[in-house]
């Protein structure tokens, strides 16, 4: 028979052919080629971080300490920028403008790409065109985005008010003191609602098909399905969206510039609008709008600890 | 009261049905009846239109042409929910953000049932599977044996008319899986449901089900108990795809009541003179003394042993590779000449092409 049945012997201590230090040593070593490695990797990122954030950041910190323009003489005021904040030129205002525009623009931009993600998410064949044509308004920079809409929002000659003619009512002054604010929060949804859309669309097809099978057979209605599998599989996906499309809505600024520079009056002056203004308008007081930025990176920062928190949760859904 | 209650034909009647993807067949005219309380294994190769067939049972997709009926009514047309089936897939499609009693009462919910019902049937299912213990526990925290009874459960609170099965002890390991393909057997009995279960793996179909279909390319090969598919194969697809290790084929001629190719031996003088395929089972093949009638010589090329049993390949004169099952205590030896014997009772014949088998009342 060519098997023998052997037992092997159980290895006697003590044969080791390296001492447990040299065990030590080599390990060491090893770990510490991987850890330079490492970082040699990571080196660039940080550099990048670095220069473009932390110094920025700090900049911020500094010149918010400190009163005059950006040309001329500066002074160290301590904490005196910060203390003013609410007494400052239409702060209450901007504060108030930036949190409405949010409030209007991030529910639409959010519903509605979810509306066109599961549409697109359905569509077998020339998937792709239609992706892109939602998608194009994203291309567009915002300074574009903003003209095209100056011309649509015409009063004259506008497609809006040519459709407000159409359908036999008066024409609208978009960009008045009752219209500009939420026509501005549309062009944002206009501008930002395709990235949300696609960013939704590859999460649903991601979603296991199973899944879905598995409901059709229990009985699930297209609805329950959406209300009971999709939105809850979604949850952080759709989480993460609501916090940054809110943080990218507390930024505006490009769009209220070009649009409407910040009017009329202060209607449409937005928190960033106002830190432009106090850094190059005729104010020009560069320790109030760093204090203002500052305020704004704290309270983004807060935005964001609060989705960690709230992401940490194990599960996507309940 | 549902329309199956009353009920008392087959429990599932396939005619001709068909699957194409633009010019790629799936399934080609498939006919099967299934009786009721039947369990039926799909069983095939991957690729050969089981899983396919199975999601047109459930309605998971179109049939192109034919017609499916489930318990005597036309289910083409109905939606996956009305066609009271339900499925256990093979990675369970569990619900993962719901517990394993929300995953149990999700199609009593979705039917609109009081929670109090659901509660108690969700109870009942559970301390059938033995999942008690489990009920508030999510997905994610169970282990692969518990997640695959959750996926039961779910099927049985149902109740449905038919269980349809798809591959769903693949991912368990080896140990578990043949324990959970007793605990199937043993719940198909108690709870009685037709029940459709698709597997690539012969052990599962041999050992569980009543009758196999067995298919290949989209087309079945041979519908028949485990016992008829294993000693009477339709075709050498079938005699090779049953049984491990495989039957023993070898091409040759009759003449003369004698099997006439890489060597001779008598056959059973029924068997019609001209090209043949003749089969045996490596059980079938006997070791015998060289000089016996009939003995053909041989040697030993190869020795696998597991266990019970040892798989002796051997080489006959003639260049015929031959595999013979023998005792695992045998003392065979890789290079050691023997002799064989192929008992003509037990040989099967094929013809020439090899897809049907010429009936032979004495072999």
């Amino acid at each position: 028979m060519g098997l023998d049945a052997r037992v092997m012997p159980a290895a006697p201590s003590g044969r080791l052919r390296l001492a447990p230090e040299e065990h030590r040593r080599l390990s060491r070593n090893r770990r510490l080629k991987r850890e330079v490695l490492g970082w040699a990797f990571l080196a660039p990122m940080f550099l990048c971080f670095v220069i473009f954030l932390v110094l920025p950041v700090l900049g911020t910190v500094w010149w918010s300490l400190r009163s005059g323009g950006l040309a001329g003489d500066t002074k160290f005021v301590g904490l005196k920028n910060f203390i003013d904040l609410p007494d400052i030129v239409g702060a209450s205002a901007a504060v108030t403008n930036t949190l409405v525009f949010a409030l209007i623009s991030v529910p639409l931009i959010l519903v509605g790409a979810l509306a066109i993600a599961l549409l697109l998410a359905r569509i077998e064949r020339g998937g792709s065109i239609y992706r892109f044509l939602i998608y194009f308004p994203v291309l567009v920079p915002g300074v574009v985005a903003a003209l095209i809409w100056l011309f649509m929002t015409n009063v004259d000659f506008g497609l809006f008010n040519g459709v407000v003619r159409g359908l036999g009512g008066k024409p609208v002054v978009w960009l008045g003191a009752d219209h500009a604010l939420t026509v501005l929060a549309i062009l944002d949804v206009w501008r930002n609602v395709g990235y949300w859309a696609l960013f939704f669309v590859a999460a649903i097809i991601g979603l296991p098909k199973e899944l879905y099978q598995a409901a059709e057979l229990d009985g699930a209605s297209a609805f329950a399905r959406l209300r009971y599998l999709t939105l809850p599989l979604m949850r952080r996906i759709i989480f993460f969206a609501v916090v940054v499309a809110t943080i990218w809505g507390l930024q505006v600024f490009d769009t209220a510039l070009v649009l409407t520079s910040g009017g009329p009056g202060t209607a449409t002056t937005t928190v960033i609008y106002r830190v432009w203004l106090y850094m190059f308008g005729a104010t020009n007081k560069i320790g109030v709008a760093s204090a203002i930025s500052l305020v704004l990176i704290v309270t983004i920062l807060l935005l964001t600890l609060v989705q960690m928190r709230l992401l940490r949760g194990r599960r996507g859904g309940d | 009261m549902t329309p199956t209650d009353t009920y008392s034909g087959p429990a599932i009647e396939l005619i001709e049905v068909a699957k194409h993807y633009g010019k790629v067949t799936v399934l080609d005219r498939v006919d099967l009846t299934v009786a009721p309380g039947e369990f039926i294994a799909l069983l095939g190769p991957s690729g050969c239109g089981k899983s396919t067939l199975l999601k047109l049972i459930a309605g998971l997709d179109e049939l192109s042409h034919g017609e499916i009926h489930i318990a005597g009514r036309l289910a083409n047309y109905l939606k996956p929910a009305e066609r009271d089936v339900a499925m256990v897939f093979q990675n369970y499609a569990l619900y993962p953000h719901m517990t394993v009693r929300e995953n149990m009462g999700f199609p009593l919910k979705m039917s609109g049932i009081a929670r109090d019902i659901v509660t108690a049937k969700v109870d009942e299912a559970a301390s059938l599977l033995q999942l008690d213990a489990q009920l508030d526990r999510f997905p994610d925290e169970l282990s692969g044996g518990q997640r695959q009874r959750v996926a039961l459960g779910r099927a049985i609170v149902r109740e449905p008319y038919v269980f349809l099965m798809d591959e769903p002890l693949s991912n368990l390991d080896a140990l578990l899986r043949v324990e959970m393909r007793a605990e199937l057997v043993r719940l198909h009995k108690r709870v009685g449901r037709t029940t459709i279960y698709v597997t690539h793996d012969q052990v599962e179909a041999m050992t569980m089900a009543n009758r196999i279909v067995l298919m290949k390319g989209g087309v079945v090969q041979q519908v028949g108990t485990p016992a008829e598919i294993y000693a009477t194969p339709a075709n050498t697809f079938v005699a090779t795809f049953v049984g491990s290790p495989p039957m023993n084929l070898f091409k040759g001629r009759i003449e003369q009541a004698r099997f006439r190719g890489a060597f001779d031996t008598a056959v059973p003088a029924r068997v019609m003179p001209g090209d043949v395929t003749l089969g045996i089972r490596p059980e079938h093949v006997e070791i015998v003394e060289a000089g016996e009638k009939e003995a053909l010589a041989a040697t030993i090329d190869l020795v696998e042993r597991v266990g019970p049993d040892a798989y002796l390949r051997l080489t006959t004169q003639g260049r015929a590779t031959v595999t013979a099952r023998v005792d695992g205590a045998s003392r065979a030896k890789e290079g050691e000449r023997v002799a064989l014997r192929l008992p003509p009772a037990r040989l099967c014949f094929f013809d020439a092409a090899g897809n049907r088998m010429i009936v032979d009342k004495e072999g």
